[in-house]
């Protein structure tokens, strides 16, 4: 079972979308289960102001972009650094044991696009 | 399940009205075990008599011929095991889109006991082809397995033909015939078939109870020891409130056959020109032609199934995708795979089956409700 959180974050998806003059991108996937993920991040004095992304996957992928797009805007790059995939998991409530690698998938993505800021 | 549009009709259905009142006296009063020789339990006993003449009788077999199991994974492992542990001959032949209670045994009695397995291919069309069947055939064949209806792209297989090359050949054919029987007639008197699995939650009757059709003088070695139940070919006190309902299921499923199979094709065939025209790219999967009439099967390109399941849930759709991603396994459809698609592909398919209780306007509602998650979800995706 998915929690409210995670559902809603599924059905009504904040920030997705392209960045077209973004500071940082990147794109990932995992090929074990077919997500595919594309972060783009605008940057400025060290801090990240937007996020934004498209997925192609499971529920809590598309769940786990979204809620991260929120926890990240005005973070400092290096707190983005050290985001660990619980901290989103957290922040939509719990993912299902089975489902947590969409969090890692977010994580290595956003990880990505940072450093190519 | 108020208001929800339920088509996964192939995972399992409702239970009739008539079905439960059939079962519900043993449930209660008559709970006596049918083995017993007081006369309530005599009583029960008569019943389950009658009961496995109905069947048997539905099926165009003798009731000796019919034995009462758990459902198709148990007599699915019990043909298979039942036939190969019985004999000399080591050789078994199965097609790559058996459900996995055909591929698993096969698989196991090829590594613990020295079997040889033969995979046989299907076409892109999810059909074998007889020959295919007839060239992997050796002298040392002791059973070749082949299901009637797939239970994730409902494609028929050329059952009395691949049954006629069989017998020629005096080889056992075992048929897991649980999606068929609700569309297709069944008749063991004519069809050259020597073993068939079937279940009664695919034919809205209970959950946990199945039938294992074993052709008079078929080599068997029973799975299960105990009693001497069903004529010691499957110990166990017999699931009498099961069974009960598994043949009146059976009967009704007889009888309406002609007509639900029409309806469904009729449904079906308006459920897919509504998505069609309103998906772009959609892909039916297998077979139109040969196919059960109540299923469907498409790949919906840049749209993962298992959020679009996900979606449809919350907007009162319930149905299926050809992955097994939400079972715990993250491995694509091996059924989609064997027809040739990639693991992205069959990562982005939906299965829908009828059933007796869909209507027309569920089909359009159902087909609006997958346009619009799938539209949602490919306006998300990565280009």
């Amino acid at each position: 079972m998915f929690s409210e959180t995670l559902l809603d974050h599924f059905q009504h998806p904040r920030n997705a979308g392209e960045l077209p003059d973004a500071d940082g991108e990147a794109t990932g996937e995992n090929p074990v289960c077919g997500d595919r993920l594309h972060i783009w991040l605008r940057m400025t004095d060290g801090h990240i102001r937007e996020m934004r992304w498209r997925a192609e996957g499971c529920a809590p992928v598309i769940a786990a972009a979204s809620v991260t797009s929120e926890m990240v805007r005005g973070m400092d790059i290096d707190a983005v650094r050290r985001l660990r995939a619980e901290s989103i998991a957290d922040a939509l409530g719990g993912i299902p044991k089975r489902k947590e690698h969409a969090a890692a998938l977010v994580v290595m993505v956003l990880r990505r696009a940072v450093v190519t800021g | 399940m108020p208001d929800l549009i339920y088509l996964d009709h192939a995972a399992t259905t409702r239970l009739r009205p008539e079905v439960r009142a059939a079962m519900a006296p043993f449930l209660d009063d008559l709970y006596a075990n049918p083995s017993s020789v007081y006369r309530v339990a005599q009583t029960v006993r008569s019943k389950l008599d009658v009961a496995r003449d109905a069947v048997a009788r539905a099926l165009g077999a003798s009731p000796s011929e019919i034995i009462f199991t758990s459902g198709a994974t148990e007599s699915n492992n019990a043909a298979i095991k039942g036939v190969a542990l019985a004999g000399q001959r080591r050789h078994l032949v199965t097609t790559a889109i058996e459900h996995h209670s055909v591929l698993h045994p096969m698989e196991e009695l090829a590594a613990r006991w020295g079997f040889d397995l033969t995979v046989v291919a299907v076409g892109a069309d999810g059909r074998v082809a007889p020959a295919a069947i007839e060239s992997a055939l050796r002298p040392d064949t002791a059973l070749v397995s082949v299901m009637w209806a797939n239970n994730e792209i409902g494609t028929l297989q050329p059952i009395e033909e691949i049954g006629e090359i069989l017998r020629a050949r005096r080889i056992p054919f075992h048929v897991d015939a649980v999606q068929a029987v609700n569309y297709l007639p069944i008749n063991l008197a004519t069809a050259p078939i020597d073993l068939l699995s079937l279940s009664a939650h695919k034919i809205y009757g209970p959950k946990g109870s199945g039938l294992l059709y074993i052709r008079r003088g078929t080599s068997f070695f029973p799975l299960l020891t105990g009693g001497g139940q069903e004529r010691n070919r499957r110990a166990g006190t017999e699931n009498v409130a099961g069974i009960m309902g598994f043949a009146e299921a059976l009967g009704l499923c007889s009888s309406d056959r002609p007509v639900a199979a029409a309806r469904a094709r009729r449904l079906r065939d308006r459920l897919l020109e509504e998505l069609q025209s309103r998906i772009r790219d959609l892909r039916v999967n297998g077979s139109l032609h040969d196919r059960l009439p109540n299923n469907l099967n498409v790949t919906i390109p840049g749209c993962h199934s298992e959020s679009l399941l996900v979606a449809l849930d919350l907007a009162g759709v319930v149905a299926s995708s050809g992955s097994a991603c939400t079972s715990g396994s993250l491995d694509p459809s091996h059924v989609l795979l064997a027809l040739g698609l990639s693991e992205s592909e069959a990562r982005s398919s939906l299965r829908l089956t009828l059933g007796r209780e869909n209507t027309e306007t569920e089909m359009v509602r159902a087909a609006e409700t997958i346009a619009g998650a799938a539209s949602r979800l490919r306006r998300l995706a990565p280009v």
